[in-house]
């Protein structure tokens, strides 16, 4: 903080000077000649500004010394005209967009910095790429829209949110969440239904060390800047969007077997093992069949009634899929106002999102209303961003888990011939394994399990010109959400049934009540100081502080007794005694973080070519102990714009060309793996109801910072006449003093510490190429493609022994998400044992975890991206979307289940129509005999790569001519779309995205959606 | 005018500095501090509560021998659990080693939880008429580090020789602590040391007084006597197994009285147990809440009863389909399943004196045929006493009696072993792959977890993993 007084204190002795003014107007119009209203004329390098009126034309008062006047539009190239000082009339025309990136601003979120003098790596996804996208988390749009980003949407679940991993995973075991900034504040990641994706201009995402050191403590991880959009001014304009679609479950690869399959597996399952088997009715494949020892020592007439009976079940054969999931829809209505008068502009949207997903129960209904104030005069800027949703979604019972509770599992491993419904329509529950389907269709249609979430999210930013230098600005702000979580278990349902269970607080029916509240508040104060010095010398310092709190509470009660006639509400819990043994569980935990940063940014372009920039950030976190609370990151960067040299003037081919270098620091206050992570604590604990007092942690009381330090260089270019644009990026961040898990022997507790340890590094390249193979003025064809490759390996663990985090290896030379596992030999034809390797590749029937190999890739594909093409024609806008990874490997625990006739099929559960167990020898398969179990082993490892159809979209955009006939309406535009239509993949289980990353554990998959819809605009 | 301004903003600046010192200082609110956790005697009694709690691990046992010998099958609705440990295919992983590791690390957070509160017991401030207490404390605490070791030391080493590889002693707690294996020697005069000093700091208790849930002289001794067994000390197992025997607390029943051990409606027969006021983990251990057979007692089990042994009905049930369960910890007096742990009963007292006898230098068969007959005599309606010719003849005849009066309480495969005896299923529990353990097979005792091989440079790992 100290560091920033003086910084602070050094600015303020700078004098300001008043300077003449002059007025300047003009008319700025489109290719064709039509008025442009909207469009932004601003001094370069200042904050002054207006805006065409709706005739194209605009006035602006403008010091006597500036130099240059700037014009630029959404979706138009931006120009730049010298102001000489006898002309005050400046009329020109834009071009259409899509032909040039050389004037984007970086959105970084604390500053804009105009792309030509912006150091770092960043991409920007405008408002068209995200508009009326059927998806209710903001994070499921970044999939193949950016390079270097991974984006996998876990489930399908309405509204759920994506793991998105930039530039590689960071931290072993503190995450790699990016930092999200909505409108310059920090909001709580991966909780984003609350916000309307159709009220976003951009979103910009930062990757290197120039633009996260401005993050310092908190963007190591890559930073997800989103912009909102704000009011333009003229007079108010009114819109309306309205959108509606189906949705529906994708194809998978995986096929459960129909009952002659199943039965004939059974059957093959007997006729090798025999023993208790032949008795054994849960597999009636077998029991009934003539090949049975039993059978041939029944009577005449119980043989009859035998091949009666498997007759019987032969005849039926249900598709469960079917009847678990369902045709779910989407529709989405929204209302926008955008206008302004004077100095004051404002953007106002309301819009109702409803979401029914592929399932039944499950679903999303959101309200969200978006009110931007901007306010702007020659001293003071003020805009205030505000954004209120309310969200309400209901759930399927548990899902990803490996047990029959989970209905995904339970629908793939439910045996085709059991019924769905019982005569009296009720669902055929029951115990064992051929009721598992209907148990758990029962438990959706009794059960309740949705959450109430309020989110609300409001900040303020102003800046005032002290001096015609020097800025002062305030940037505060709050991220506010609430979420009421409600699981009403109705003891209605089979499984809470005397016949389903024995446990008397699942006999009663239970209410589990949960609250969550999570507030974060920042405010950044901020002084820049920017002069242009005989019109080369370009500087601007600025100096920041920053303070973030973030508070966090969770409350949550479990009640019994629940009566059906009063379902769903905490009022009718029964109250607990010793006689009914209905304890009420109550619980929770809370939590108060701090950060404060004192920040100094720096950039000086010489004569529009060369562009240095510093920064200088000192940041301490609450997390850590007193004497390793401070940490400084810095960071520098350079960029050459090539092709303003003179030597370049006559390389016709070349119309921008700019060199980036950056190196800098950044680290990662939001993913300590513990909040307290130093103090040694003792918890408190009940031992049968009397109190106990046991050792929790034992704290790491040298725990430090883990940061992260990348250099990037990268290169922007503009050729052929602007027909070939885009950028590429190479980078290698390292990861230094990594928080590793170090595993305590059993006799020094046992207990799992966060130490600091080790260096990982993440480094590979990233393209964002567009070409147009053709631009006239009713056709344009742009081909586009974006990805990154990223290596990603564990350089060092500090001395500390390798360990085992979920199915991966945490060792040195190894990518995280490694997996780790035995060889799988195949199966030995003729014996029908399972073979192994060991760890020296001989091959042994023996499954020993010692000959654990590391062999069999990670999770986490180095190579992803998206790809597609765009198509204009007159009023006809055609964009297609593919999105891939490649190189992923993904354990695949439910052909663990499905291709397992030892553990599965003998116990009645359903398998894969894929599976070929050993019968006799010379059998060359890849499941062994029955005689034999099969482990976890390399066999369950498969590629996880995919190629989808992320996006199509065909948009109609009705003409001027038959709009102005309309009196009322300036323009209509239609579209129809479809989500994920189809998917290229290896992967043979359900989503290849779906459930954790590492292993597939019958999640929810990803819909397919249709859509369309129109924005009329009045 | 200017200046004014910026001092404002310097102002507030200063004031966001100053402020930042204090927010930066945060505590954890749900947690105790080291410095706080150990104030008053009341705090080393929640401590010591919480070392009791630990011995919760023991349930691990239970699971495990009964998983890899042979009182057990996979059940009807079995779906994989334990199923690679009932196949003899486990390893260090916790994937296929799950089953067997398990008691690994809670047996040493038991000793941790012991060793973290032994030094605060006579140091915290407590009114003088508190001192007794401060003696039984530590008694109960030693008592349960020993355990603890015992615990240990019979699921990772095989059977007793003093020269021979057991575990780590641990006597004081240590966050950097990486010790190598002691002598089974070494572990032994430990676990003697600490139940020897146990005994002498714990009250003597009358059956008035005798409580199961805390640990006291006469539970103390029946550890002795199940420690010696295992040490081959005979002298020692039949003098302590005496001590609790003559103590009179809790005298073999029958009848209702014997079946209402096992749902808690009485505490019959029982010198230790565990208990659990609302958790299902020992009533749900092989038969879920929602009554999934995961694990079914043994074809061989259950023919082991003959038609009038009270045990078959109270050890076994049956549905109406036909599939037998573990009735033994099923049931509860207190509703649904939740059932305590009956660590340590007096049958195998009578059990241990009638093997020691068997197996002592003289052997002493009358007085080893006195106590297996007195004991089924409790079990078996109409029993005839029975004599034995051989030492041999009265060794078998007790663990045969071991397997139908112990089976699921945590002993069968170290009986096994310690005798010396395969494992052999019969041919309806298990496939012919994994129905005999031979007694050559170094699955007879259990692989060091993978976790604390990484974790810990000096532990070395059992043979054959």
């Amino acid at each position: 903080m100290r560091k920033l007084l003086l910084v602070l204190t050094a600015f303020l002795f700078f004098a300001g000077q008043v300077f003449a003014q002059k007025t300047i107007t003009g008319k700025v119009t489109d290719d064709k000649g039509t008025p442009l209203a909207n469009v932004s004329v601003t001094v370069k390098g200042t904050s002054t500004g207006t805006v065409t009126k709706a005739d194209g034309t605009y006035s602006l008062t403008v010091p006597a010394n500036a130099k240059q006047l700037e014009f630029s539009y959404v979706g138009l190239v931006s120009q730049t005209v010298n102001i000489t000082a006898s002309k005050t009339v400046y009329s020109l025309s834009l071009a259409a967009a899509g032909t040039s990136d050389l004037d984007e601003v970086v959105v970084t979120g604390i500053s804009r910095v105009k792309k030509s003098q912006f150091a770092g790596a960043a991409n920007k996804i405008d408002a068209k790429e995200m508009a009326n996208k059927p998806v209710g988390s903001l994070d499921q749009l970044l999939q193949g829209r950016a390079p270097g980003v991974l984006a996998l949407t876990t489930s399908g679940q309405p509204g759920n949110n994506s793991v998105v991993i930039i530039r590689g995973q960071n931290s072993v075991v503190g995450g790699s969440t990016p930092l999200y900034v909505v409108d310059g504040i920090p909001v709580e990641a991966s909780v984003f239904q609350g916000y309307n994706p159709n009220d976003f201009a951009s979103i910009d995402i930062l990757r290197d060390a120039a633009s996260l050191s401005q993050y310092g403590s908190r963007g190591s991880a890559g930073v997800i800047v989103v912009t909102t959009k704000r009011g333009q001014s003229g007079k108010m304009q009114l819109s309306y969007t309205g959108q509606y679609g189906i949705k529906s479950r994708p194809d998978f690869a995986f096929r459960p077997m129909n009952t002659a399959e199943v039965l004939k597996a059974q059957e093959d399952y007997g006729k090798i093992v025999g023993g208790a088997q032949n008795t054994n009715t849960v597999t009636p494949g077998w029991y009934y069949s003539k090949s049975n020892p039993r059978y041939i020592a029944l009577t005449p007439a119980q043989q009859a009634q035998a091949d009666y009976l498997l007759d019987s079940i032969s005849k039926i054969d249900i598709n469960w899929s079917d009847n678990f999931f369902r045709q779910g829809n989407f529709s989405n209505h929204q209302v926008n106002l955008s206008g302004g008068t004077g100095k004051t502009r404002l953007f106002t949207s309301v819009a109702l999102y409803n979401e029914e997903g592929t399932t039944t129960r499950t679903d999303m209904k959101r309200a969200t209303v978006r009110n931007n104030v901007d306010y702007a005069d020659d001293k003071l800027t003020f805009s205030l961003s505000s954004n209120f949703g309310y969200v309400k979604r209901n759930f399927q019972q548990t899902a990803v888990t490996n047990s029959t509770g989970n209905p995904f599992l339970a629908t793939n491993i439910q045996v085709p011939y059991a019924m769905v419904y019982k005569p009296d329509g009720s669902y055929a529950t029951g115990v064992g394994s051929k009721f598992v389907g209907a148990n758990q269709l029962d438990l959706t249609k009794y059960d309740m399990n949705y959450n109430d979430q309020f989110k609300g999210t409001l900040g303020i930013n102003i800046g005032y010109k002290i001096t015609k230098d020097v800025t002062v600005g305030l940037v505060a702000g709050v991220d506010f959400r609430e979420t009421q979580n409600t699981n009403y278990q109705s003891r209605e349902a089979f499984l809470r049934t005397p016949a389903g269970t024995s446990s008397i607080t699942t006999l009663a029916g239970s209410q589990i009540e949960s609250m969550e509240r999570n507030l974060t508040s920042n405010i950044r104060p901020s002084v820049t100081y920017r002069k242009l010095i005989a019109e080369k010398h370009d500087l601007e310092v600025t100096a920041l502080g920053e303070y973030i709190q973030e508070n966090y509470k969770f409350f949550n009660l479990q009640g019994y007794g629940i009566d059906p006639r009063t379902p769903n509400t905490p009022g009718v819990i029964q109250p607990g005694n010793a006689t009914n043994q209905l304890y009420i569980v109550a619980g929770g935990n809370k939590e108060r973080t701090g950060l404060a940063s004192g920040l100094g940014l720096l950039r000086y372009t010489y004569n529009g070519k060369y562009t240095v920039t510093g920064s200088l950030r000192a940041d301490g976190s609450s997390k850590l102990p007193e004497e390793n609370r401070w940490v400084n990151f810095w960071s520098a960067g350079l960029v050459w714009d090539a092709s303003k040299e003179d030597f370049m003037q006559n390389v016709n081919f070349v119309n921008s060309l700019r060199v980036r270098a950056s190196y800098g620091g950044s680290g990662n206050a939001n993913n300590f793996p513990r909040t307290y992570l130093y103090q040694a604590t003792y918890g408190s604990g009940s031992y049968s109801g009397i109190p106990t007092q046991v050792a929790t942690y034992p704290g790491v009381p040298d725990a430090k910072w883990e940061t992260t330090w990348v250099t990037n260089f990268g290169l922007d270019f503009e050729l052929l006449k602007r027909r070939l644009y885009g950028d590429l990026n190479f980078y290698d961040k390292r990861t230094k003093d990594l928080f590793l898990r170090k595993q305590l022997p059993a006799e020094a507790g046992g207990f799992t510490l966060d130490i600091n340890a080790g260096e990982l590094q993440n480094k590979g390249f990233e393209w964002n190429i567009n070409g147009e193979v053709i631009r006239n003025k009713n056709l344009v064809w742009t081909l586009f493609t974006t990805g990154g490759y990223n290596k990603n390996e564990l350089l060092d663990i500090g001395g500390q022994q390798p360990f085992e985090q979920g199915t991966s290896y945490i060792n040195v030379g190894l990518p995280l998400g490694t997996h780790y596992t035995v060889r799988w030999g195949g199966v030995d034809a003729a014996t029908g044992q399972p073979l192994y390797y060991t760890k020296d590749g001989v091959l042994t029937t023996t499954y020993n975890a010692s000959n654990n190999v590391s062999d069999f890739g990670t999770w986490e594909a180095p190579w992803k991206g998206g790809f597609g093409t765009s198509l204009r024609y007159k009023g006809f806008d055609l964009n297609i979307l593919f999105s891939w990874q490649e190189g992923a490997y993904k354990m695949d625990n439910l052909e663990y289940f499905v291709e397992n006739p030892v553990g599965f099929l003998s116990v009645g559960y359903n398998q894969s129509s894929d599976l070929k167990f050993w019968q006799k020898p010379g059998d060359i398969v890849n499941t062994p005999s029955p005689l034999y179990g099969t482990n976890f082993s390399s066999k369950l490892i498969h590629n996880a790569s995919f190629v989808r159809i992320r996006d199509i979209t065909l948009g109609y955009t009705v003409p001027k001519s038959v709009t102005e006939k309309l009196k009322f309406v300036s323009n209509i535009n239609i579209y129809v779309q479809g989500t994920n239509l189809y998917m290229w993949t290896k992967w043979r289980g359900m989503d290849p995205e779906a459930g954790p990353v590492n292993i597939n554990l019958s999640e929810f998959p990803n819909p397919r959606a249709f859509t369309g819809g129109v924005t009329v605009t009045f | 005018m200017q200046y004014k301004k910026y001092s404002f903003y310097l102002l507030a600046v200063a004031f966001l500095a100053g402020g930042c010192k204090k927010q930066l200082d945060q505590n954890d609110p749900e947690s105790i501090s080291e410095a706080n956790a150990f104030k008053t005697l009341e705090h080393v009694q929640f401590g010591v509560n919480g070392a009791f709690g630990r011995y919760g691990v023991y349930s691990t046992d239970m699971y495990a021998n009964a998983l890899v010998a042979d009182e057990a099958k996979l059940g009807a609705d079995n779906a994989g659990q334990g199923a690679l440990t009932y196949r003899y295919q486990y390893s260090s992983d916790g994937t296929t080693g799950g089953d067997v590791t398990a008691g690994y690390f809670p047996y040493y957070s038991l000793i941790d939880q012991v060793n973290r509160v032994l030094p605060h017991i006579y140091t915290v401030s407590a009114p003088a008429s508190d001192n007794p207490r401060r003696d039984i404390l530590k008694g109960q605490l030693l008592a349960l580090r020993a355990i603890g070791h015992f615990g240990a030391l019979q699921a990772f080493c095989g059977n007793y020789n003093a020269s021979a590889t057991g575990v780590p002693v641990m006597t004081e707690s240590d966050a950097a602590a990486k010790p190598a294996r002691n002598t089974m020697g070494a572990v032994i005069t430990q676990i003697e040391a600490d139940l020897a000093e146990a005994k002498t700091l714990l009250p003597a208790v009358t059956v008035a007084t005798f409580t199961d849930t805390v640990m006291n002289r006469v539970n103390v001794a029946a550890y002795q006597a199940r420690v010696a067994l295992y040490k081959g000390d005979y002298a020692n197992a039949i003098t302590y197994a005496t001590e609790v025997i003559n103590s009179g607390v809790k005298p073999l029943v029958t009848g209702t009285a014997f079946n209402g051990i096992w749902t808690d409606a009485n505490s019959n027969e029982t010198l230790f147990r565990i208990r659990y006021a609302t958790s299902t983990a020992i009533g749900g251990m092989w038969t879920t809440t929602g009554n999934l057979i995961y694990i079914a007692p043994s074809d061989k089990l259950v023919a082991s009863y003959i038609a009038t042994d009270i045990r078959r009905a109270a050890y076994i049930g049956t549905t109406g389909t036909g599939n037998n369960y573990v009735n033994k910890f099923y049931a509860s007096s207190r509703g649904g399943r939740i059932v305590d742990m009956k660590a340590c009963r007096t049958a195998e007292m009578y059990l241990i004196r009638a093997e020691a006898n068997a197996k002592k230098a003289s052997p002493d068969l009358a007085a080893g045929a006195a106590d297996l007959n007195a004991l089924r005599a409790q079990r078996i309606t109409g029993y005839v006493n029975e004599t034995f010719a051989t030492a041999l003849d009265l060794v078998t005849a007790v663990l045969t009696e071991r397997y139908k009066e112990l089976c699921f309480e945590g002993f069968r495969f170290y009986d096994l072993r310690r005798n010396n005896l395969p494992v052999q299923r019969s041919s309806t529990d298990a496939s012919p792959e994994w129905q005999t353990l031979p007694t050559s097979s170094y699955r007879f005792v259990f692989p060091i977890p993978n976790a604390e091989m990484l974790a810990n440079p000096n532990m070395t790992q059992n043979p054959g993993y």
